[in-house]
């Protein structure tokens, strides 16, 4: 009869601790996503505002793509670009102050760290999505013009990813539990 | 000492700020702004350093050597905060000022609030967020001011004439 009771109370013990672990995977990951989403609303509102404010006509690419969302995403992983008129700043404000909001709100600087490699991941997809509704030889055309230009579209992709990355565990790091 | 670094940290991005966006409203040179920051760095630090040392000197209890140290790390650390913006304005082109002094208010802001992230650690009672939310807050609030400031200024000026 006591050992019932024993082996009772155990089994309700690892239930109990078994649902506290999924309710902080939950929360972990439901943070995370949180995070990414914030991040990724920040890159979009600055390079809406700052870069583009608003008006296609600053997005000077033969190539161009047809409304903002389009060149939101064009934009994004590219801050070097050398075909554009307004400066590459805004486009490296919108990288570093979405990945460091996100990290801010993850609480964690490994968190913060895979918002970034997230953001960067999800950039790329929506560049080539939403950008250039996976038109990959327009896309392929897009890359090679940058590179015969000015730009260097590996620098860019890596500058943008270590802007990402390094910004969002900085947040991850100040907010740090 | 930790805390006359960190004074001279948050006042000196706040005035280096609060001189930039003021300047860039009132002038169209970048020559213009960067002398002013140049000018800030010193005037800031040495007066600063100098009320420090006054008021270091009233305290018994402290040796002149660590009266000389405090005052040295404070204007060291004025100087060093505000010069350092003016990369921003040296790195862009001469006719991008605008440009410049966005990108020079994002990278003040984003200091001041890795800043004062960390005092609201050390200050173990306070909510890390709402301290860093309060800095940016009032050191935008401040920008704000010294933009409309300047943009008096100018306006004043373009009707006498005088820009």
């Amino acid at each position: 009869m006591v050992k019932d009771k024993k082996t009772k109370k155990r089994i309700k013990d690892e239930k109990k601790a078994e649902t506290t672990s999924d309710k902080m995977v939950k929360m972990v990951s439901g943070n995370l996503i949180a995070g990414v989403i914030i991040s990724m609303l920040t890159i979009s509102l600055v390079i809406l505002i700052l870069t583009l404010e608003f008006s296609l006509s600053k997005f000077t690419d033969p190539i161009k793509p047809g409304n903002l969302i389009q060149a939101i995403f064009v934009l994004a992983p590219h801050p070097l670009y050398g075909f554009m008129t307004p400066g590459f700043s805004s486009v490296i404000i919108a990288l570093v102050g979405g990945a460091y909001i996100g990290g801010l709100v993850v609480r964690g600087a490994k968190k913060g760290f895979i918002v970034g490699i997230s953001c960067f991941g999800l950039l790329m997809f929506f560049q080539i999505a939403i950008g250039f509704f996976f038109d990959f030889s327009t896309y392929q055309g897009w890359l090679a013009q940058i590179n015969s230009g000015d730009g260097n579209i590996i620098i860019d992709f890596l500058l943008s990813a270590g802007l990402l990355v390094v910004a969002g565990a900085v947040g991850g790091i100040i907010t740090r539990e | 000492m930790g805390s006359t670094t960190v004074a001279g940290f948050a006042s000196g991005i706040i005035i280096a700020l609060a001189i930039m966006v003021g300047m860039s409203a009132a002038v169209t040179t970048t020559h213009a702004v960067i002398s002013s920051i140049v000018v800030v760095a010193f005037v800031e630090g040495f007066s600063d350093s100098f009320s420090e040392y006054l008021s270091q000197r009233t305290d018994k209890s402290r040796t002149i050597k660590e009266v000389w140290k405090a005052t040295a790390i404070l204007f060291g650390t004025k100087f060093v905060i505000i010069i350092q913006f003016i990369w921003p304005f040296l790195l862009f082109p001469l006719d991008r000022i605008s440009e410049a002094t966005q990108f020079a208010v994002f990278w003040g802001l984003l200091i001041l609030s890795v800043l004062s992230g960390y005092i609201a650690k050390q200050q173990e009672n306070k909510t890390v967020i709402r301290t860093m939310a309060l800095y940016i807050v009032a050191s935008i609030i401040i920008v704000t001011i010294t933009y409309y400031a300047g943009d008096l200024v100018g306006f004043i000026f373009s009707l006498l004439g005088i820009a």
